[in-house]
C-alpha cells in the first residue's frame, strides 16, 4: 500500500512538470502585454520597451521557459508578479486558508445533507417523499450558483440584513459564500446518491443482511450504503478538489480574497508569473486530492485496496484444494 | 382421525395458503397460487419445481423478505411452532430471521457483502440474537468457519478471497451460526460444481442432524432431493401440484408432471437414444391458465382439466396430488 501512495507521489512530479510547460507556453501565446497594462495607456513606446526588459519579457522564448523552469523546480519560487511586486508563492499561501474554507464547509454542508436524502429517495423510491426530493435538488442542480448567490445577497443581506454580503473578515463572512456553493453540490450528491443506493439495496446480499435479521436501518447504512459509496466519493472528490483550486464566481460575487479570484485577476492583468503559480498550485491541489480520493477507495472497498496490492507486488495467489482445512 | 391428531401435533412449520404476487410494468404477476404444506421437527422438505415456479418467492415469502418494490401481495398463514409469522410485527420478525429461521441463499457469489469480512458477517448475526460480546462472537464466527471446513485464519479476509464453494459454505456457516430450528436453503448446490456439491449436501445433512434442524430444501435438482429429503413438494407455476413422502413422489409419482419430469431424468439401466422432454413451457405467470395449471402440456388434459380450477386432493394417506385423472384413480382404488 504505502508502495502505492510512493507511485503516486513520484507520478504527480512529470505532471507538474508538464503542467507548467503548457501553461507557460499558453500564456506566452495570449495576446496582451503585461508592460502596457502596467503603465497604462498613458506610457510611451520607451516606457514600455525599458519595463519590458527589466520584466525579461524580449527575451526568446525558449530562455523563459528555462528560467520560468529552473526558478520553480530548483529555488521553489514562481517568481513576483507583475502588478503587485509581491511573491506570488506568499500570496498563494496567504490566499490558501479563505479558499480552504470555502471548499471545505461547502463540502461538508453537501454531503451531510446530500447523502441522507438521497438515502432517504431511496429507500422510498417512486413514492411522493422521493418525487418531491428529487424535483427538489433537479431545481437545485440546474440553478446557476452566480445567481443563486445573488439571490441569497439580496434576500439576506439586502432586504434582512441579517449577514453581511461581501469579505471575509469573520465566520459569518462564509455562510452565504458556502450556501450558494453548497446547493449545487447537495443536489448533485442527494441524485447521485438515490441511484446508486437504488442499485445496491437490491443486491443480494442486502436480503442476506434482512434474512440474518439486521434492523431495516442498519441493513441500509452499514450494508447497503458502504457499496454505494464509490460513485459518490468520486464526485465529492472532484468537487472538493475544483474547489481547492478556488471557486472563481463565488470569490468574485463575494468579494473573497480566495485563489480563484486571485487568478481571475491575474488572468485580466496578464500577469504571467502569477497565472502559473495559481495553476500549478491547482494541478497539485487537485492531484493530492485525487490520490487521497483513491485512497478512501481503497479503504471503503477491500477488492480496490487488493487491486493497489497487487499493482506494487505480483502476489503469487495460493491455490486452496477445494476441501482444504476440513 | 386419530392419525391426523398426531400429524398435527408433530408439526413444526405449518404454511397454509400463501400467495405472492408481484406487480411488474402494470401486470400482476402469480408467483406463489395458495401454496399449503406441512414440515416436522428434524425433517426435511424438498420443494421442486422448474425455475420461475415460485420455489423461492414460497421461502422468501416465509421469512417476510420480500422485495418491498414489486411485491403487490404477500399473505397466508405461516405457523412456525403454533405462532403465526404473517401477523408478527417487523420488530419481532427480526428476531426470528437468522435465529430461528434462516436461509441459505442461491447465488454464493452475490450473497456475502463484498466490503465485509467474512468473520464479521458471520459475527453479526451471533451478536444479533445472542448477548455476548463482539470478541465472543468473532470467536464463534471462526468456530462455524472450521465446522464447514475453512481454516480459521481466514477469518479476515474478504469474499473476493475465496472460491466460490468457499463462499457458498460461509454463506452456510451464517446461516447456522445461531444453531436455526429452521433452515430454508434455495438451491445452496445449484451454483456450485459437482464434487463440492456433494460436500455442500453431506455437509448440511450432517449439520442438520447434529443440530436437529428441519429444513426446506428448494432445489430443481431430483438427485438432491433423493438425497436430503424426506417429504416432497412438486411446484409448477405457483402451486404445489403434488405433495408426499420422498418414496410417494419417487416410486408412484401421479401428477402428469411429476412422471414426465421422471420421464425427462437418463436411466443409467435402460438404453436410450432420447430423453422424454415434457412439450411446452411453463405458463406465463401474469396469465395463468383457467383450469389447470399444467392442462396445455399435458397430454391426458380434457375441457373440465381447461376450463375448471383443481383442487388438491388426497390420494393415499399423505400423498396430495391436484390432478382430477389422479384423484379418480385414487377413489376407484378405494372402492
Amino acid at each position: 500500500m504505502s508502495k502505492y501512495v510512493l507511485k503516486r507521489v513520484l507520478l504527480m512530479i512529470p505532471i507538474l512538470i508538464g503542467v507548467a510547460i503548457m501553461i507557460f507556453t499558453l500564456m506566452f501565446f495570449v495576446p496582451g502585454d503585461p508592460a502596457e497594462i502596467i503603465l497604462g495607456n498613458a506610457a510611451t513606446e520607451a516606457q514600455v520597451i525599458a519595463v519590458r526588459e527589466q520584466l525579461g519579457l524580449n527575451q526568446p522564448y525558449i530562455v523563459r521557459l528555462g528560467s520560468f523552469l529552473k526558478e520553480l523546480f530548483f529555488h521553489g519560487s514562481f517568481g513576483n508578479s507583475y502588478i503587485y511586486g509581491t511573491d506570488v508563492g506568499t500570496e498563494l499561501m496567504s490566499r490558501f486558508p479563505k479558499t480552504l474554507a470555502l471548499a471545505a464547509f461547502s463540502i461538508l454542508l453537501s454531503t451531510v445533507i446530500g447523502i441522507p436524502l438521497g438515502i432517504r429517495a431511496a429507500t422510498h423510491a417512486n413514492r411522493a417523499e422521493d418525487r418531491v426530493s428529487m424535483f427538489i435538488s433537479m431545481v437545485g442542480v440546474s440553478m446557476p450558483n452566480f445567481w443563486l448567490a445573488l439571490m441569497l445577497v439580496l434576500l439576506f443581506s439586502l432586504k434582512l440584513g441579517w449577514l453581511p454580503s461581501s469579505g471575509a473578515k469573520g465566520w459569518q463572512y462564509y455562510i452565504l459564500p458556502v450556501l450558494a456553493n453548497a446547493l449545487g453540490g447537495i443536489a448533485g450528491i442527494a441524485r447521485l446518491t438515490r441511484s446508486s443506493m437504488l442499485e445496491v439495496i437490491r443486491a443480494d446480499y442486502v436480503t442476506t443482511a434482512r434474512a440474518k435479521g439486521v434492523p431495516e436501518h442498519s441493513v441500509i447504512y452499514k450494508h447497503a450504503l458502504p457499496n454505494a459509496l464509490i460513485p459518490i466519493i468520486t464526485i465529492c472528490g472532484g468537487r472538493f478538489g475544483g474547489q481547492l483550486g478556488g471557486t472563481m464566481v463565488i470569490e468574485t460575487v463575494f468579494s473573497i480574497p480566495g485563489i480563484g479570484a486571485y487568478l481571475i485577476n491575474s488572468i485580466n492583468n496578464r500577469d504571467y508569473n502569477a497565472v502559473q503559480g495559481s495553476v500549478l498550485y491547482i494541478a497539485f491541489t487537485f492531484g493530492v486530492v485525487m490520490l487521497l480520493v483513491d485512497l478512501i477507495y481503497a479503504y471503503v472497498d477491500p477488492r480496490i485496496k487488493a487491486q493497489y496490492e497487487g499493482q506494487s507486488k505480483k502476489r503469487v495467489k495460493k491455490v486452496k484444494g477445494v476441501g482444504a482445512g476440513a | 382421525m386419530e392419525n391426523n391428531m398426531a400429524k398435527k401435533d408433530q408439526r413444526f412449520l405449518s404454511v397454509r395458503d400463501l400467495v405472492v404476487e408481484y406487480r411488474s410494468e402494470g401486470k400482476t404477476v402469480h408467483a406463489v397460487n395458495h401454496v399449503s404444506f406441512d414440515l416436522s421437527k428434524g425433517k426435511t422438505l424438498g420443494l421442486v419445481g422448474e425455475t420461475g415456479a415460485g420455489k423461492t418467492s414460497i421461502a422468501k415469502a416465509i421469512l417476510r423478505i420480500l422485495p418491498d418494490h414489486s411485491t403487490q401481495r404477500a399473505e397466508g398463514v405461516v405457523e412456525l411452532d403454533g405462532e403465526d409469522m404473517m401477523a408478527l410485527p417487523e420488530h419481532e420478525m427480526q428476531k426470528l430471521r437468522g435465529h430461528k429461521v434462516s436461509m441459505i441463499f442461491q447465488d454464493p457469489m452475490t450473497a456475502l457483502n463484498p466490503v465485509k469480512t467474512v468473520a464479521d458477517q458471520i459475527a453479526e448475526v451471533v451478536k444479533l440474537h445472542n448477548p455476548v460480546t463482539r470478541a465472543e462472537s468473532l470467536e464463534r464466527a471462526k468456530k462455524m468457519l472450521e465446522m464447514v471446513g475453512i481454516s480459521a485464519d481466514r477469518a479476515g479476509e474478504y469474499p473476493h478471497q475465496f472460491s466460490g464453494g468457499m463462499k457458498q459454505r460461509v454463506v452456510i456457516a451464517m446461516a447456522l451460526a445461531c444453531d436455526p430450528e429452521l433452515l430454508i436453503a434455495d438451491e445452496p448446490t445449484t451454483a456450485l460444481d459437482v464434487t463440492i456439491q456433494a460436500q455442500v449436501l453431506d455437509m448440511i445433512n450432517k449439520l442438520k442432524e447434529e443440530l436437529n434442524t428441519s429444513m426446506i430444501m428448494i432445489t430443481h435438482d431430483l438427485g438432491v432431493v433423493a438425497e436430503t429429503c424426506d417429504t416432497v413438494a412438486v411446484t409448477y407455476a405457483g402451486q404445489v401440484i403434488e405433495y408426499g413422502s420422498k418414496e410417494d413422489i419417487f416410486d408412484r409419482p401421479s401428477h402428469p408432471y411429476t412422471v414426465g419430469l421422471f420421464k425427462a431424468l437418463p436411466n443409467m439401466n435402460k438404453d436410450a437414444d432420447r430423453l422424454a422432454p415434457i412439450d411446452g413451457l411453463p405458463p406465463d405467470p401474469t396469465n395463468l391458465p383457467q383450469g389447470c395449471s399444467f392442462s396445455p402440456r399435458c397430454p391426458y388434459a380434457t375441457e373440465e382439466c381447461r376450463l375448471t380450477p383443481v383442487d388438491s386432493r388426497e390420494i393415499a394417506p399423505g400423498h396430495f396430488c391436484r390432478c382430477i385423472k389422479a384423484a379418480a384413480k385414487a377413489t376407484t382404488q378405494e372402492v
